[in-house]
């Protein structure tokens, strides 16, 4: 699965009220989708199970955009 | 079991502001034997669908209020027929055993009534390692009540573990009709001990084969439902507000708090668990309220009939915002006993439940101090409003970097910060005794929840 489309799977599981079609991939996501800390670790725990990357706390600020986050997940995949 | 008396089950109260609720979906049947904590009905009130748990172990005898319909609390919702008769002494009469029943329910004064009962509570039946405890309240297990197979009748694990588990799978009507509706197999449910009519809806659409009639009718009336169900809750907000403000005379005080210590110690923590396990700084704060409510025991409690009742545990009221608008307020039981793992633990249930409509009645229990937190992308401070017939309210702003003098005096510094607030009932306590409340919280963050942190992550 593409890299972006995993993490969006992981916010919709999260959120399921939120529609990813329409979400900007630039910009915060967790501000743009209204998502708090206790849901972003749920969207870290999906995208962990879905792909085995486990994001430490240190690289939070590497994946605010929806392709940032895509992008981290690219480069930490090949482990 | 013709012989025996039956039971009034009653529409229960969720919460100090709601005086009725609509039967959305009965997920018993006549006839169907219930055990104790079981969800038999699911209600709908202002603020969400709530899951109503059952007290005690009985056969259901008859449905009273069908689905759809609108009741007051207290009306008897359908009658059971009681496992152990003498555990409940309400006889078959009319109207009167409502009450009665939601008395004994909710309150945890009925010794006398389970001593009459098989002989095996008394005692040896109570739980009191903390640990069982905590485990039996989040497996929602009445850990008053539980039948104690280990030496001497004491409980064990396995009992609180089995008093949990719910009698096979089951589908309730409802849902079937919707899978059927929606085209989805059951077997994509294989996950839960129970499917409600709420799980099916949730679920992501199946193909793409629904009926384009039913699919569009269905959302629409959803809409008009939710557009009711956020009107009545914003007057219902606005009623206990009012009430607040009229009957309460309050004083807020506001302090920051530094919470650098505690977070580099928890970050520190966070880096040797698991994502799963990961705390959110909002998880220690909580526990800091918790803890400080119970040094400063003036602030924990009610005000009932002209003066104040302090409460024996810290029962901490948490408000959550729900996506769709407005909140809900569930209750943490005795959050001073709980490490900040189990906190967080606490947390993230309460808050996937209260957002997926899923909370239980036994999660709506009175609580003794409220804590709102208006989370990271909030104001920096909550000014907060009591709920009544509670006499204090904890509130904490976003977590901002913000410049602190340094110890010195000589220069300034850049540190974690979080304005928290106390509203205070000037009928129970002064300024004096709520500022120790927010004092109290910084001790803890600086010195007993970094150790604790710190003993978590392995660390001495």
């Amino acid at each position: 699965m593409d890299a972006r489309e995993t993490v969006f799977a992981a916010i919709r599981k999260v959120a399921p009220d939120v529609d990813t079609t329409t979400l900007p991939t630039d910009v915060d996501f967790r501000e743009e989708a209204e998502l708090d800390s206790m849901d972003f670790i749920g969207i870290l725990t999906a995208v962990h199970e879905a792909t085995g990357v486990e994001v430490p706390e240190t690289d939070y600020p590497l994946i605010t955009t929806v392709d940032d986050f895509a992008g981290y997940l690219t480069s930490h995949h090949a482990a | 079991m013709t012989t025996s008396t039956t039971t009034a089950f009653a529409m229960p109260s969720l919460g100090a502001d709601m005086d009725e609720g609509r039967i959305v979906e009965w997920l018993v049947a006549p006839g169907d034997h219930v055990e104790r904590g079981q969800i038999v009905v699911i209600v709908q009130t202002e603020k969400s669908d709530i899951e109503v748990e059952v007290f005690e172990s009985a056969t259901v005898d008859e449905i009273l209020v069908g689905e759809g319909e609108l009741v007051p609390v207290g009306t008897p919702i359908a009658r059971m027929v009681p496992d152990h008769p003498s555990a409940a002494p309400v006889e078959e009469s009319e109207p009167e055993p409502a009450a009665a029943e939601t008395a004994a329910s909710s309150a945890p004064a009925a010794p006398a009534a389970a001593a009459g009962g098989p002989g095996v509570e008394s005692e040896a039946g109570h739980v009191t390692s903390p640990v069982l405890r905590h485990l039996a309240e989040e497996l929602h297990v009445d850990a008053t009540h539980l039948h104690g197979s280990g030496p001497g009748g004491r409980v064990v694990r396995a009992d609180v573990e089995r008093a949990a588990r719910p009698a096979g799978r089951r589908i309730t009507p409802r849902a079937r009709r919707l899978m059927v509706e929606r085209n989805l197999a059951p077997e994509r449910f294989a996950d839960r001990s129970l499917v409600t009519g709420a799980d099916v809806l949730a679920a992501p659409a199946a193909a793409p084969s629904i009926e384009p009639s039913a699919s569009e009718a269905a959302p629409e009336q959803r809409a008009a439902t939710e557009r009711t169900r956020q009107e009545s809750m914003r007057r219902h907000i606005a009623e206990l507000m009012s009430r607040s403000w009229r009957e309460i005379p309050h004083y807020h005080l506001a302090q920051r708090l530094d919470l650098s210590v505690a977070l580099e110690h928890l970050g520190a923590a966070n880096e040797r668990r698991p994502l799963a396990d990961r705390i959110v700084p909002g998880a220690l704060l909580l526990c800091a309220a918790a803890r400080a409510a119970r040094k400063v025991p003036q602030c924990n409690g009610w005000w009932h009939g002209g003066r104040f009742e302090g409460s024996d545990t810290v029962d901490l009221g948490l408000v959550l915002s729900l996506r769709s608008g407005g909140v809900i307020v569930p209750t943490i039981q005795r959050a001073d006993e709980l490490s900040p793992a189990e906190m967080m633990e606490r947390m993230t249930e309460l808050v996937q439940r209260a957002r997926q409509g899923r909370l239980r009645s036994s999660h709506l229990g009175e609580a003794s101090i409220t804590v709102t937190s208006l989370g990271e992308r909030g104001a920096d401070e909550v000014i907060g409003v009591i709920h009544p017939p509670q006499v204090a309210l904890v509130g904490f702003g976003a977590v901002r970097n913000e410049v602190w003098p340094e110890a010195d005096g000589t220069g300034i510094v850049v540190r974690p910060t979080v304005h928290a607030t106390l509203a205070g009932d000037h009928r129970a306590t002064d300024g004096v005794v709520g500022s120790r409340l927010l004092t109290q919280m910084q001790s803890l963050l600086d010195g007993a929840l970094p150790d604790e942190l710190d003993a978590l992550a392995g660390g001495t």
